[in-house]
């Protein structure tokens, strides 16, 4: 397998200097990685302070991790020559959460457009460059003559975000990270931005790197889902089972908190609460809030067990399967992208793919 | 832009305006002095006259500057005399008039205080944006406590300090005026390096201080614009720093700052009246202060309006400069 962009063993570490008490792990042990030849939607899901943003920021290389090396095409963000950098930056396009803040409020929605297109060279004339910005405007389903020219402040959040995810469709990048893409947008719009996410994926063969803390819109488009807890990887594998029978008791609480629309199933009955400040320093993160914790768990923290050809979960319930390395995980991950296409299909007709 | 928000911006410049020069009619008269009496009397006991006749004058001179009336017709003449920027005579320099007087100081003012502004802002705001980069040199982060300490002097203690270690002490530049006493103004190459000398330790007391302000508001912006997603955005689409400092960071972070600058620039005519005095430098802040020592009503009246004009327009012109600034104020009316 030829990786793409690869996450080995990235630890990160905030805070611990000299005049602070307190260091955060914001990430531990973490590894990732997308194949270069067969493009998938990864979702990492988890609840805020789990480390999502982080893992976002480390592999786009604008945070340099305490530990371990983030690569692109086998090489490392943190060394890379000016021409490499630029590849990828090229290549790993980025969507951020929130729409409102990522403009520069002092250019109109154009710039952000139209510099990609000359930096990158990505049209020979001034009328190719407005074909092609008109172009990918429409793909998101945006008027070009209702959006250029305006300032940001004078478009909607859904608008906005839209810009962006045109904008990342411009460059014809090799991945996407959307970071919380659409967890500011309504409903409505929320379908629109993940179907555009979706058809660059089918059309275009563009991996996309899906963060959120949202289980129900993964499982809409991802293919494989990595569920992170307190900056560590709790459950890895295939989205249709992960979230059809969720196995690490965070992954089953996660699955609980999502409100039905429904009277069958009481929202919250379950054991939803806040993590107390007993943390433990050196056992399983989730053991505070485990219903079905052990003494084992408050000592050491476990290791991924591979239940499951596509699946590894860390948690001593499945001790009897083999232990996984960390940086193993990719194993999992291709594994489960090449028994997703037949699992997707067979099982069709419950999962709407917008 | 348009034309009836102009109007209104107008509009209420001039009921500012107004105001200000009724406040400016009525305050001096509150002191109960009588400025005419007092000068004369000041001027009979220098020349050890008796005080045969200073009534007949009192009333002379009271005639001449119209004092004599009702205060209502003293106020109507006043307005009628304002709106043509006729401040009438100097009471205590007559028979000099008070825009002869004005005439003089401002292009020292002027000169001095624009000066001193305009180049405390650019290094200011340089130094603030620099210091909140993390890419600048580390040895600028010492520049910190030294300006946080300037800024928290005063303009005219900080003038005091120069002036006794560079004017008394060491006798490197003159103490005190805008030039020499036996100097003549003109043109010469001469009389322009004398003046400049004079000008050094104000505008420096001046300088010194008022950079620290600039650099500490601008570091404040920059650390805030930093934080903003577009910043970090950025980033991540491979701008290169340079541009993501200037477009990206001292663009936004500098908007506060202009707004400080106009206003800044608004109030040099009495921006530093201290300075001035400790410096007997020849400028509007001097003549302000020894109006306001005898009582010159008139000459008082003229800076006061003087300024608040100056600043009205200052403020008037960044109200129809700022959507230039900011895309995101229009007046548009929505």
């Amino acid at each position: 397998m030829r990786t793409l962009l690869e996450a080995r063993s990235v630890t990160k570490v905030f805070g611990g200097g000299v005049f602070e008490r307190s260091s955060t792990v914001a990430l531990e042990n973490f590894s990732l990685a997308i194949d270069a030849d067969r493009p998938s939607i990864i979702a990492v899901v988890g609840e805020s302070g789990s480390g999502k943003t982080t893992l976002a920021r480390l592999l786009l290389g604008l945070t340099a991790p305490t530990s371990g090396h983030v690569l692109y095409e086998g090489q490392d963000l943190q060394q890379m020559s000016r021409e490499r950098r630029r590849k990828f930056r090229r290549d790993i396009q980025v969507i951020f959460q929130d729409p409102y803040g990522v403009y520069n409020p002092f250019y109109r929605v154009d710039h952000v457009l139209a510099t990609p297109v000359a930096k990158f060279g990505l049209a020979r004339s001034r009328a190719a460059a407005r074909t092609l910005i008109d172009e990918v405007l429409r793909d998101v389903g945006l008027r070009p003559e209702e959006t250029l020219g305006r300032f940001p402040h004078q478009l909607s959040g859904g608008q906005r975000q839209r810009v962006m995810v045109a904008r990342a469709l411009l460059l014809r990048p090799r991945v996407i990270l959307a970071d919380e893409p659409v967890s500011m947008v309504d409903a409505s719009l929320r379908a629109t931005i993940l179907g555009s996410l979706s058809a660059m994926h089918r059309e275009r063969g563009i991996s996309i790197i899906y963060i959120t803390h949202d289980l129900a819109t993964a499982y809409q488009i991802s293919d494989t889902i990595v569920v992170l807890y307190g900056g560590a990887v709790a459950e890895v594998g295939d989205v249709e089972l992960v979230v059809k029978q969720p196995q690490h008791p965070y992954t089953r609480l996660l699955l609980s908190s999502i409100p039905l629309a429904t009277t069958a199933r009481t929202w919250m009955s379950e054991f939803a609460t806040v993590a107390s400040s007993a943390d433990t320093e050196t056992g399983c993160k989730f053991a505070a809030r485990c219903p079905s914790v052990e003494k084992v768990c408050r000592e050491t923290a476990p290791p991924l067990f591979k239940t499951h050809a596509a699946r590894a979960v860390a948690c001593y319930l499945y001790r009897d399967a083999p232990t996984l390395d960390a940086d193993a995980i990719g194993s999992v991950l291709t594994a489960s992208a090449a028994a997703s296409p037949p699992a997707s299909q067979t099982i069709q007709p419950t999962r709407s793919r917008p | 832009m348009r034309a009836d928000y102009l109007a209104r911006r107008v509009g209420v410049f001039v009921l500012i305006v107004w105001l200000a020069a009724t406040l400016n009619f009525f305050l001096p008269r509150l002191s109960g002095q009588d400025p005419v009496r007092a000068t004369l009397l000041q001027q009979a006991s220098l020349g050890g006259h008796v005080q045969m006749g200073l009534e007949a004058m009192v009333k002379e001179y009271e005639g001449r500057f119209g004092l004599d009336k009702p205060l209502w017709r003293q106020y109507v003449t006043y307005l009628g005399d304002v709106s043509r920027f006729n401040f009438n005579y100097s009471i205590s320099n007559y028979p000099r008039t008070v825009n002869e007087i004005i005439a003089e100081a401002i292009p020292w003012t002027v000169v001095l205080l624009g000066t001193t502004t305009i180049l405390s802002f650019t290094i200011g705001t340089l130094l603030g944006a620099l210091l909140a980069w993390p890419g600048a040199p580390r040895w600028m982060r010492l520049l910190m406590p030294p300006l946080w300490a300037l800024h928290a002097i005063p303009f005219f203690l900080l003038g005091l300090i120069l002036m006794y270690v560079f004017a008394f002490r060491f006798q490197l530049l003159p103490m005190f005026g805008g030039y020499s006493p036996g100097a003549f103004p003109a043109l010469t190459l001469r009389f322009v390096g004398d003046v400049l000398a004079h000008a050094i330790l104000p505008a420096l007391s001046i300088v010194l201080v008022a950079t620290g302000g600039w650099a500490l508001g601008m570091r404040g912006m920059m650390v805030t614009t930093m934080g903003e997603d577009y910043v970090t955005f950025a980033e991540a689409k491979g701008l290169t720093r340079l541009t993501i400092f200037l477009r990206y960071c001292v663009r936004n972070a500098i908007l506060p700052q202009t707004t400080a600058l106009a206003l800044a620039l608004g109030n040099i005519l009495s921006g530093a009246v201290l300075v001035e005095v400790i410096f007997g430098f020849p400028g509007v802040g001097t003549i302000l202060f020894h109006a306001i020592r005898e009582n010159d009503h008139f000459l008082i009246q003229g800076i006061v309006f003087t300024v608040i004009v100056a600043l009205g327009v200052a403020t008037l012109i960044l109200d129809v400069v700022y959507p230039l600034l900011d895309p995101r104020i229009s007046y548009r009316r929505t």
